[in-house]
């Protein structure tokens, strides 16, 4: 049921960043491109899914416990550190070059295209250079986790 | 081609550093009124937006 569940979710976001337009990349860039022609209907995706996701997120702290774990894991942290920002800084200045974020790439594969390849290859390259001790950061120490980093920077542990 | 493999190493290595995407930070961590993530939104947006300008208004024609 768990797997159903999850299965269920995954077709949702993927339906989602499709008909939205999130996995193409020339709407994408046309979203961010405030001085050319400016196209803002990502901005309605982008508003109207944290609208859905407040309400959502509020309901569903009233349960004790989730329905398919023993609790809920909700990032605990609020202090503003460079890797934040630098990360984030990285991580727009990619989007904006390349068009993909990491949850439309990944659905983008399906499309078989060899630009979407190349574009999760080195995303994968990316995370994984970025795992590796030493590298790139400021402040924090970390545990060897490469093996997950994939599934952990597609969701937010901020 | 060479452009995209830049972006993936960019949007692969940020996401990991800065710990969430447009997913993770934009929509998931504003939705809970994460600082966090309200600040690695608005630099990420920024980020975008200035790159995009570079590229199309700067460097292209």
């Amino acid at each position: 049921m768990k797997s159903l569940v999850s299965f269920i979710s995954g077709v949702i976001f993927a339906l989602g960043l499709g008909i939205s337009g999130m996995t193409r990349p020339p709407k994408v860039i046309a979203f961010l491109d405030f001085a050319g022609n400016w196209d803002p209907s990502l901005a309605f995706v982008m508003v109207g899914a944290i609208a859905v996701y407040f309400v959502c997120y509020r309901l569903s702290r009233k349960r004790p416990t989730p329905i398919f774990a023993d609790k809920f894991s909700v990032p605990q942290r609020s202090d503003i550190d460079w890797n934040l920002i630098a990360g984030a800084a990285m991580f727009g200045a990619g989007w904006g070059l390349g068009g993909f974020c990491p949850g439309p790439a990944i659905t983008a594969l399906a499309s078989g295209a060899p630009s979407v390849m190349i574009f999760v290859a080195a995303m994968a390259a990316g995370m994984y250079v970025e795992s590796l001790p030493g590298r790139f950061s400021w402040s924090r120490t970390r545990a060897p986790e490469a093996a997950y980093s994939t599934l952990r920077a597609v969701r937010d542990d901020s | 081609m060479e452009a995209l493999a830049v972006a993936g190493l960019l949007v692969g290595a940020g996401t990991r550093l800065g710990n969430g995407c447009t997913s993770g930070h934009g929509v998931c961590g504003v939705a809970r009124l994460s600082r966090r993530s309200m600040v690695a939104t608005a630099v990420f947006m920024a980020a975008g937006v200035t790159v995009v300008y570079i590229v199309n208004h700067v460097l292209g024609a």
